[in-house]
This record gives structure tokens, sequence and C-alpha cells, in this order.
């Protein structure tokens, strides 16, 4: 590995030197909206007269290029916006700003663009999936709450945790092995009501992509994924306000400019109205019954001169779920101060101070018998990212990021007369560390290499009752002090050959190390599941994928078509032996089991972008499986995540100005699950026998969900408009779960029962815009 | 915890919206028979016994065989040493071994050339002090139920199995719990669940069992199960204390009972 480093060094310095050699010139500048300012990611700016010079926008929608002096027409494209041709004359350091202009409707069934912008099959990234915010406008969805994380499971390698889940699998990991992304704050929960909704709000995101498990070296700290979500900043130009009222909840965004060009903010909240509802109940326990969340986004950014920005960002959110003497409450918060820095036209810098919570709190009883237990995570993170344009074949990127962890896994107050009286669970500390240093590099005009390397380490810090375990489980030594350290160097490498215009071939392999775990024996997440830190008996979990993949573009880039194959090799995965108990339980990590997996397989995603139908189709072929020393006999078995096969359809079109209409299509194999063969009797109950673990398969699941929207009016400022839609719209039966019982009537057979949590579901919303 | 909180979102999910259920056709595989033992000896004086049956595969009917023929052999660490009699097929008696508290008691079964052993310590005894009528400190519903109150001793590891009876029939609701989070306190509990319907008149009887580590453990993991497949976790065979590759569980346990006629 260090020779290879050490031969891309050179080669990266030898190709800096050569050019360097005639006089250079740097463009720079952001590409913002037209219409809102907001700051545009992804754009990708290139020169007409060098078809092998093209750089893209950052997070903070910045670009730079270095050219030598002449003539140059600068393009830019962008699917859905006005193309921008201009001319430079360049004879020194330039700083321009552009503006993006959105296409009417009417011009984009005219226009034909003549140069292809084929940003998937260009871009030196593989396993990574950009959702477009209005395609999550118009997907129908439960309750026409609009979605991120429903939206998502609906492309390739993206796979549900189930119906009414916010939780997903990305190519076999589990679900706490997704890093979840709201303006760089780690959101450990992203469930509302148990995961009927996610906790976040569209109206307050702007760009949302997913790696799967192929990211750069800047991100880390998860094995399988990085769901990376930007808030919008705000309108810089005009103040506006939108919303829309549901038959659960209401939403509003206010949004506006601070300083008109120089700053701007946004507002958003949120709040489900289902416990109003149960207030009409004439059952008692549904009448006193509490049911409901909250949330809301926050962000201003200002321009302080011409070289230096700041951001401040947050999020806030809250279920509460009440019931007579019974509570409990969780939630997440995140805030994140940013500064944007140009050092110099090649040099970009952001440093981000990030806080993220969460925290849940059950209550028990009330008076004297009341119990409490609390439990947070607190996370503070410094973060420091450059990005250095050394020239049109390199972009350098690196940095440093470093988190300090608070974990309180459960801190329990109980009245005089309470039920429980244990001690409050034991503090954990942890400070995770990691420098990185990636280059893209181009090599002609069809090659582009980038390599990194992340360097990422853990270390405990301080904390007491430090156990150790015997091959049982058992307590065999309890120290005050422990000092565990972990470091881990966490190659990248993805590389581009670009066959011609519109294909090329991508390959990649990555490396990732997870220090955090969620304790949780169920497939789903509750809101009362731990997440841990890595210990001297819990490793950190460890992720190597390869993954090669083919993209093609088709008529007039109108298509879009990719095929990718992976193979991932899992090391310490957690499972837990039998009857392991894991809330509470101040001796967990000694019922915690350490295994490997692998995962591999084929994604295949075709995608129309443009014209009166817009929509995309993806299968997945997956195989999941799991080795742990202690469960099925040491043998390999396949996860609960394993579904052989999952297609997902989705399509829009413009029927006319006044409507549009939708429908989604999934269908996928059901999970691998564990079902009795036999049966027995102890105690006078019928008992069930269990042979191999995940021997069986959950029925296969599909589901047909319609949309439609009519535009009541629309003007430049106003907006007003009807969504309606029908979830599940054949009313399926899909088994959410199936259990087993003595036979209603007959004691003397026992028979299987499935449960089906939604079926035909129709809704309506109002949704509008001044 | 889970699972009620799972199951609480779910009741109230279900009357807002139409969660169905529906019985279905399972293809299940079939199984080689395993042998189910199940034994109790207890610190009262009386004849106890140990049954032995066989598994069936899940679409048959629940006639579960019983072995007969087998010796059946407790013994303990005090040099009590019973061979069981078969009083009816599958079910041997003892006629003379005494429960105490504080001993070791041995489990041997010969069946054909296959031998099942299993150990069990009697725990000390915890007495159940009373049973009362009152509402729920925490729960569902505002109705009087019944509670079962005891001083749990202040030093740690007791594990406890407590029964419901009404009117002599016990129900099946079977709670298994340790000393973990409510060491040395006073417990009052109720039996939670919406299906016990208490009748004025009612004769409520309450017994506490203080059960040892391996019994708990066997009990507690099947108690899990009884949640369905999809609540717990993946389901696995509880761990038992018998050795040999039999089901079931062997117990030595001191039992304490109190009743009362709900008012």
């Amino acid at each position: 590995m260090r020779t290879i480093f050490s031969i891309l060094f050179i080669s990266l310095f030898l190709s800096g030197s050569v050019m360097g050699q005639q006089q250079k010139f740097t463009i720079s500048g952001s590409i913002k909206d037209a219409k809102n300012g907001e700051d545009m990611i992804g754009v990708l700016v290139a020169i007409k007269e060098l078809p092998n010079v093209a750089v893209a926008t950052n997070e903070y929608g910045y670009f730079s290029i270095s050219l030598p002096q002449g003539k140059y027409t600068i393009t830019i494209q962008y699917l859905g916006y006005e193309n921008i041709n201009q001319e430079i004359d360049l004879n020194k350091s330039t700083k321009i700003d552009f503006k993006l202009k959105e296409k009417s409707q009417l011009v984009d069934e005219v226009v034909v663009t003549s140069k292809k912008e084929n940003e998937n099959v260009t871009q030196n990234q593989m396993g990574v999936t950009k959702i477009d915010m209005k395609s999550i406008e118009k997907i129908p969805v439960l309750f026409g709450e609009r979605d991120v994380l429903k939206t998502i499971q609906l492309t390739p390698g993206i796979k549900s945790a189930g119906e009414g889940q916010a939780g997903f699998f990305v190519r076999g990991g589990g679900v706490d092995q997704n890093m979840i992304l709201l303006d760089e704050a780690v959101v450990y929960n992203p469930s509302h009501l148990l995961g009927f909704f996610s906790v976040f709000n569209s109206d307050a995101i702007k760009d949302v992509n997913i790696y799967k498990g192929t990211a750069g070296a800047q991100y880390g700290g998860r094995l399988s994924s990085v769901l990376d979500m930007r808030m919008k900043e705000g309108n810089n130009q005009r103040y506006s306000v939108s919303g829309g009222i549901g038959l659960i909840s209401s939403r509003i965004a206010i949004e506006g400019p601070i300083v008109k060009d120089k700053g701007s903010f946004i507002i958003t909240g949120r709040r489900t109205y289902a416990d109003l509802f149960l207030k009409l109940s004439s059952n008692e326990d549904l009448k006193n019954t509490q049911l409901y969340f909250y949330d809301m986004n926050l962000k201003a950014n200002y321009r302080l001169g011409k070289n230096d920005r700041l951001f401040l960002s947050g999020y806030f959110g809250r279920d509460k779920l009440g019931f007579s003497s019974f509570g409990i409450g969780w939630g997440n918060y995140t805030g994140t101060l940013r500064w944007n820095h140009i050092f110099s036209d090649k040099l970009f810098s952001n440093t981000s101070l990030i806080v993220s919570n969460y925290n849940y709190q059950i209550k028990v009883g009330s008076g004297t018998s009341e119990t409490k237990i609390d439990s947070d995570i607190l996370d503070f993170n410094l973060k420091q990212d450059f990005q250095y344009y050394l020239n049109t074949n390199n972009t350098l990127k690196f940095g440093l990021n470093s988190v300090y962890h608070t974990m309180i896994p459960g801190k329990i107050t109980s009245g005089s007369s309470a039920a429980i009286n244990t001690p409050s669970l034991t503090n954990r500390y942890g400070l995770e560390n990691a420098f990185y240093f990636s280059n893209e590099q181009k090599f002609g005009s069809r090659f582009t290499l980038e390599y990194g390397l992340r360097l990422s380490s853990f270390s405990q810090m301080g904390g007491k009752n430090f156990y150790t375990f015997d091959a049982n489980g058992d307590v065999i030594d309890t120290t005050q002090t422990s000092q565990k350290n972990y470091i881990n160097p966490e190659p990248r490498l993805s590389a581009t050959y670009k066959i011609n215009e519109s294909s090329s071939f991508k390959g990649s392999y990555t490396r990732n190390a997870q220090y955090m775990h969620l304790l949780s024996n169920t497939t789903g997440a509750n809101p009362t599941d731990i997440w841990v830190l890595s210990s001297q008996n819990i490793k950190p979990g460890i992720s190597d994928q390869v993954s090669v993949g083919w993209y093609k573009n088709f008529k007039e880039d109108k298509y879009e078509f990719s095929v990718e194959g992976y193979y991932k090799a899992m090391q310490n995965q957690i499972d837990y032996r039998n009857g392991a108990e894991t809330r509470g339980n101040e001796l967990i990590e000694g019922d915690i089991l350490a295994g490997v997996g692998r995962a591999y397989g084929l994604e295949f995603y075709l995608r129309k972008k443009t014209g009166r139908f817009t929509g995309w189709a993806s299968y997945t072929l997956s195989r999941t499986e799991r080795q742990v020393d202690g469960i099925n006999d040491n043998k390999w078995y396949v996860a609960k995540q394993d579904r052989t096969h999952e297609i997902s359809l989705v399509g829009m079109y413009e029927l006319s100005k006044k409507w549009s209409v939708s429908a989604t299509a999934t269908y996928y194999t059901g999970n691998a699950i564990t079902f009795p063969s036999g049966k027995y009797e102890i105690d006078g109950k019928t008992t069930y026998y269990y042979t191999e673990r995940n021997g069986y398969r959950m029925p296969h699941f599909f589901r047909l969900d319609l949309g439609a929207t009519y535009m009541i009016k629309k003007t430049e400022k106003r907006e007003s408009s009807l969504s309606f839609s029908i979830y599940n719209a054949t009313n399926r039966w899909n088994a959410y779960s199936i259990s087993f019982r003595d036979k209603e009537g007959d004691a003397t057979r026992t028979e299987a029962v499935q449960t089906t949590l939604f079926g035909i579901i129709p809704s309506v919303s109002w949704n509008f815009k001044f | 915890m889970k699972t009620f909180i799972k199951f609480i979102a779910l009741a109230i999910l279900a009357h807002l919206l139409y969660s169905c259920t529906k019985v279905i056709d399972v293809d299940l595989n079939s199984t080689n028979p395993k042998y189910v033992i199940e034994g109790i000896i207890t610190n009262e004086a009386k004849s106890f016994s140990v049954t032995i049956k066989q598994s069936v595969n899940f679409s048959e009917t629940n006639n579960y065989p019983k072995i007969s023929g087998a010796i059946v052999t407790i013994s303990d660490n005090a040099g009590q040493n019973e061979t069981l009699m078969e009083k009816s097929a599958g079910q041997y008696v003892t006629s003379s071994i005494l429960g105490i508290p504080g001993r070791t008691y041995q489990l041997n079964i010969k069946i054909g050339d296959k031998t099942f052993t299993a150990s069990s310590t009697m725990p000390t005894l915890v007495v159940l002090d009373s049973l009362s009528i009152k509402k729920p400190s925490f729960g569902i519903g505002s109705k009087k139920v019944v509670h079962y109150n005891f001083n749990e001793p202040a030093i740690k590891g007791n594990n406890y199995k407590v029964d419901l009876y009404i009117n002599g029939k016990l129900e099946d609701l079977a709670t298994v719990f340790n000393d973990r989070l409510a060491n040395g306190i006073k417990i009052s509990s109720a039996f939670f669940s919406q299906d016990i319907e208490y009748k004025l008149g009612d004769s409520v009887r309450v017994s506490l069992s203080n059960i040892d580590n391996g019994v708990f453990q066997y009990l507690f993991e099947l108690s899990q199960l009884a949640d369905g497949p999809n609540q717990a976790g993946t389901p696995a065979n509880p761990t038992s204390n018998i050795s040999g590759g039999a089901f079931g569980y062997f117990s030595a346990q001191s039992i304490s009972t109190k009743e009362i006629v709900f008012p």
C-alpha cells in the first residue's frame, strides 16, 4: 500500500509541475439559484474549449478551476435549469458568481440541449444515489407525509427495515451502520412515531445524497452508508411562507433575507395531531393517551465579506407517548456552526462546530412511586475540511475530525415507594479522531482516480466499572480504569474509465470502521434502544467493500442506466446470547457475541430524467449472511435483512398544467425469519420447537401507491395545490408479522396468524406558498 | 418494556387505522422428535412429579406422546435418593423425598440407552406477605386489580416465578423476574394483562417461587418467546438446565402462597 501511495504522490507532483510551466490563472466563484439565492451543490462547470476540464461545485456551491491564459467559454448545465454559456478572457485570476434560472415547463418540452450532462457517467463516485427533492414532493406516501427516508428506500441497494419503519439496510448492513447527517450533525434516531415517519421535514432539506459504503475519505464512522442531507439556506431575495395542512399533521416554513444577497434564514416546523382525534374516542384509556411529535429546523447564514461566510443551523424534534401513568418521550437535537473561508482562489476551507444529542425518558408511576429513566447521547464534534484545487487534474481534500462522545445509558431516579431501585448505569466517554487526505486525479481524458486514506482512532476517556467476562458471559474481573485505544487505517480508492461521452466503467475499494454500536435485538429500531461505544469487550466493526459498475446514458441523456456489483466483508458484527436483556443491563457487554458477515449483490437502475414522464426502475439481487460463534452451531446463516429480489418502480407524469399523477410499486422477497418446525408442551402451554436460524421466509411483499396533485393556482410568487394519495391502492394484506398460536375454537391444533399493518389508506393535503 | 411500548403504539394505531389479522398456511418442515422433561420439587410436604413427553411436528394435533418405562431418580446432597414410580403414562411421582431450601437436587433419567441429567439448588424461602386489591400504579386501565406484596431480601441474586390462580385455575400469566432492578425493596406488583377479569367473589391465589439461576434462565427465555417470533428478536429454543439434549427443565424451588377473595 505504501508504495502505491508514493507512486501516486510522485505522479501528482509531476503532473502539477509539468502543467505549471505555463502561466495559469484561476476562475473561482459560486453558483446560486436565481430565484431564491440557494447555493447549488454538484453543478458541473465545464470549459467548452477543453472538453476534459470540468469541476463540480462543492457543498457550499463553490468551484475553482485553474487554466492557462486564454479565451474560454464557461458552460454550466444543470437538470431543470437554463444553461449558461459565458465567454471569458482569462488574463488574471477572476471571481465570478453565477445565478441559474429554473426552466419553465414550456421551455422544457421544446428545447433540446446540444451537450449532454452525463453526470452519473463522468463523476468519479460510485455507489451513490442523489435524491431529487422535486420528486420527493410527487411520490405518494403514507398519510401524504413526504419523506426523504421513505424515498431513498425506493432506490437500489437500500432496503426498508419493514413497512412502517424509517430504518433501512444498505448492502447487507444493520440499521445502526448508516450515518445519518443533517448539516453534518449525526442524527441518532431518525424515527418519529416508532418509525412510521422520519424526523426529516422535507420542506427544510435541499440536497440528499446517500453513499452505499463507498464514500470518500472525508466521511467515516459507519460501515454501510452515509446519508448526507443539507438544509436549505433560505431565500435571500424575498420573504416567503409555505406550508401544508394534512390529515394527521401540518407544517409551515418561513424564509427570507436577513440582508438581501448577504444573508438569509429559514424556519420550518411540523406537528401531528393524531392525539386530538383520540380525545374524541369514547374509550377512557384512549382519551387520556398522548401521542404526537413535532420538529423544527432553523438555519441562518450571513456573508461577512468576500471570503467569509457563517452558517448556523439546528434541528429539534420530540415524540411523546403517554398512557395513564406511563410516559415516554424521545427526540434529537443538533446544532451546527460553520465558517466557510476562502484562503485563496484555490484553497477552500470549512470549519464546523457541531453538537448532536439524542435522548429518551421513560416515566412510570406517579408521586412517590414514580421512576424515571433518562438516557442520553451527547456529541461535541469539530470538523476542519480543506479543498485544494491544485490544477485541472488534481483536486485535493484533507482535514480532521474530532468527536467527544458522552453516553448516559440509563440515569435512574425513583421515588421512595417505587418498584425499581437499581443504581444508574455507568456513564461512558470516548474520543473519536480522524485525519484524512484524498486526491482526485485525472490521467488523460478518460481515466480518473481518487485515492485517499482516512486514519481513524478511538479512545475510551475515563468512566468506571470496566468488566472482563469469561466465555459464558460471566464477570471475572472489574477494574475502575480502562485505557482501550483502537486505530484503523481506512484506505479509499475509486477509479473511473470513460469509454465514451455517454458510458463509463467504475471500480472502488473502501474500508470503513465503526466505533459506536446500537444495542437492539429486534429488526426494527425502538426509541429505547441504546448506543454503546467500542470497549475492551466490543471491538470496532470493520467492513471492506469492493464494487464495480457500468454506467450508460442514452437518448440524448434522457435516460440513465447503471449496474453495480459489490462484495462486502464485515468483521465484529454484534449479536446476542439467547435471553440477553439489552435494557437496563450494566453487564450487557457480556451477552454480546461478535461474528463476521458477508454481503454481495447486483443493483440495476434505469431512470428517465426529463420530459413529461419521469421516474425510475430499480432492481436489486443480493445475499447477506452472518457467522457468529455461539449461534446456529457456529455455521453461516442468512441474515434477517437478506432479501433475494427487490424491485421498485417510480413514475411521475404531467397530465396538464393543472394535474400531475404519480405511482410507485414495490416488490420484495420476504425477510429471512425463524419459524418453529415442531411443538411441545411446558407448564401446560404449547411451546414451539425451532430448528435452523432464519430458515424460513416471510411472504413476499407488494405495494402500489398512487398520487395526484392538482395545482389550484400557480404564479411567480403564489402557489396553491391539493395532493391526493392512496397508500396500498390494491389493499393487499402484506405480512407485518407472523405468529403462532393454539387454534381458536380448537385447542387440539395450532395455527399461523399473519398481522397486517396497513390496508388501503387514502389521504389528502393542501399545500401553499406565498 | 419494548414490547409494551410497541404494543401500546400498535393498539392505538389499530384503533385509528385498521390493522388486520388472518390465519394463513405456512409450509413448515418436519422435525426429529425430542424428549420434553418437566420436574419440579418444592419445600411443600407433598408428592412431586416428573413428566416425560415428546415433541411433534407443527401440523400435527397437540397430542404429545407420553414416554413410559423410563427410570427416573431424584437425589440430594444430603443423602436422600428415590426412584420414582410411574403413576400414569409419562408421569413419574415421588413418595418420600423432601424438598429443603439450600440443598441441591439431582435428576437422573434413563430412556432406553439415553441418559438425561439435571441439577437444581433450592433457594431460600422468600415469604409472600400479603395480597391487596387496588388500582395499578402503572399500566392500562383504572380498574382495581390484585397486587402481591413481599419484601425482597437485601442479598442480591434472587429469581422469582409468580403464578396466579383464579378459582383454582392456573392463569396463563406466569411472571418471571429477578432482583436485578429491584433489590432489597418492598415489592407490590400486579399481573399486567387486559385479559384478566376479576369478578366479585373470585378466589384468587398467588404463589411466589424462588428459583435458581439455571431455571430462571430457562423460564426467562421461554417468556421472551411467548411474545411471538417477531417480537423478541430471533427466537431460539430456551437454554435448558437438563443435559443430554432434552427440552424442558428441572427446578428445585421454594414456594410461598397467599389467597384472597375478590371483594
